[in-house]
């Protein structure tokens, strides 16, 4: 039985890729992909806003997730990282834009590229969920953030799972879901060699397994690693929740976490539109 | 020299030998990482990605040292807390990048963009070490000061730019123009590639045909 699915553009709506064949014949956007070095230009542009776009994303979210800054005040982080978001999202989908028009013929019937975009909304909608959840402050309850954020992460593990569940693209997924661990052992900082230990560990028995598996299993390495993260990250978790005074994960802190991860799998699969 | 020992590395390490001792192709360890679809893009993936992290946190750092952000944050305190996390990610770059270059040593060796990019990590490295000896030293006199003087902005303006030129470089290795393949005059000289068809011809007298 396989759980293989391939979800895109071009099967979903057929229409769009007659004009949009017809567009990719337009004389100024057939030299736009012809011409190397402007394509290189905009292409290194396009990953230097994703660094400036991740600095800021990853800094906000550490320092909300009690892992960095931690003697800031959480609206200061806010307030200096908010411009750089900001030209890191405008570089990032200007970009885009440009190489998506000069090769649109080739994205249409990709599953990374939908699985992009439907992870790119799911983060601009988190990233705005957290933004106002900070602004409004830890003591006013904010509704309408608290309800964008469960809508933009519903809509993440969407994209997430079509990436877990794409052949071609699952090992996209599985890194995605290494970050996780990653940046759950920032929060819970006290576990972080154990944790570390642990990530290794599987990545170690991950690529064991990948290197002797049959070819009809494919997915058992990434079931395994999934398992066992999960595993550590839930011992862990149980740990902390019966200490007293331990951590808790609260919807500002979920909702940094699924922000940081909701771009690394805009990021993941914008790298994986390249493999496939 | 270092090429030929890279054409070794790629070629001969862990390959199998024939029966009269020559190489069967495609069968030493870096083959086999270059063939391995999952294992290369997770590394390549991994390598991208984790751009993100060590250039992203280093960039607030330097963004501080500049006066343009957490203005009113110690300099002491941006550095000492986001660095870690930069150290982090540059740890997963060496490692995924050690490992992407053993995949191909002896083309990435000979790639223009390659060189450049290595020359500006040791740029870079003497920036860091310029800055933590000499530019730093007298941090307590500006750590609290909005806009620290002008030494300290070079250094973090410096750091911007020489890391912007890394993944540029990082990213133009991708491109045939860089690599050995009809180069231009200067890209060829740069990047040696008279010594390359050279290595590549005394490998090639050891693969069985």
């Amino acid at each position: 039985m396989s759980l293989s699915v391939s979800i895109n553009f071009h099967d979903l709506l057929p229409v769009m890729q007659g004009p949009l064949d017809r567009l990719g014949q337009i004389e100024w956007i057939k030299e736009l992909n012809q011409t190397t070095w402007l394509f290189a230009i905009v292409e290194t542009v396009h990953l230097l806003s994703m660094v400036v776009l991740g600095g800021a994303v990853l800094v906000l979210n550490l320092r909300l997730l009690d892992a960095i800054l931690t003697d800031v005040p959480k609206a200061t982080v806010e307030r200096a990282t908010r411009p750089w978001l900001r030209a890191g999202i405008i570089g990032t989908i200007g970009t885009g834009i440009y190489m998506g028009v000069a090769t649109v013929v080739t994205l249409l019937p990709s599953a990374a590229f939908f699985v992009k975009m439907v992870a790119l909304i799911a983060a601009i909608l988190l990233s705005t969920a957290v933004s106002r959840q900070v602004r409004a402050g830890e003591t006013n309850h904010n509704g309408n953030a608290v309800r964008l954020a469960v809508a933009a992460i519903a809509l993440w593990l969407v994209g997430l799972i079509l990436f877990a569940l794409t052949t071609a693209l699952s090992s996209g997924a599985f890194l995605v879901a290494l970050a996780g661990f990653a940046l759950f052992a920032a929060f819970l900082a006290r576990y972080r060699v154990a944790y570390i230990g642990s990530l290794v560990a599987i990545i170690v028995l991950t690529v064991a397994i990948s290197m002797n598996s049959e070819a009809d299993a494919e997915y058992l390495p990434g079931v395994l690693a999934a398992s066992l993260g999960l595993a550590v990250a839930l011992v862990a978790g149980v740990f902390e929740v019966r200490r007293e005074n331990g951590k808790q994960l609260g919807a500002g802190q979920l909702a940094a976490l699924s922000s940081s991860l909701a771009w690394i799998t805009v990021a993941a699969a914008g790298r994986w539109i390249g493999f496939s | 020299m270092i090429s030929h020992w890279l054409g070794e590395l790629q070629y001969r390490l862990g390959a199998t030998l024939d029966a009269s001792g020559k190489i069967i192709p495609d069968t030493s360890w870096s083959a086999q990482l270059l063939s391995s679809d999952r294992l290369w893009m997770l590394l390549e993936g991994t390598h991208v990605l984790t751009l993100m992290l060590f250039a992203g946190t280093i960039l607030f750092v330097d963004l501080r040292l500049l006066g343009v952000a957490f203005r009113n944050v110690p300099v002491s305190r941006v550095a000492d807390q986001v660095l870690p996390w930069t150290v982090g990610g540059f740890a997963v770059l060496l490692i995924t990048g050690s490992l992407l270059f053993f995949s191909n040593p002896l083309e990435y060796w000979h790639n223009f963009a390659f060189r450049l990019k290595l020359a500006f990590l040791l740029v870079a490295a003497f920036n860091i070490f310029w800055f933590h000896f000499r530019v730093q030293a007298n941090r307590p006199e500006w750590d609290e000061a909005p806009l620290p003087p002008r030494a300290v902005r070079a250094s973090g303006a410096t750091s911007i730019a020489l890391w912007f030129v890394v993944i540029f470089a990082g990213r133009y290795m991708a491109y045939d123009w860089t690599k050995c393949m009809n180069p231009g005059a200067f890209v060829g000289a740069v990047a040696q590639c008279e010594v390359y068809d050279e290595t590549l011809a005394s490998i090639d007298a050891e693969i069985a045909q």
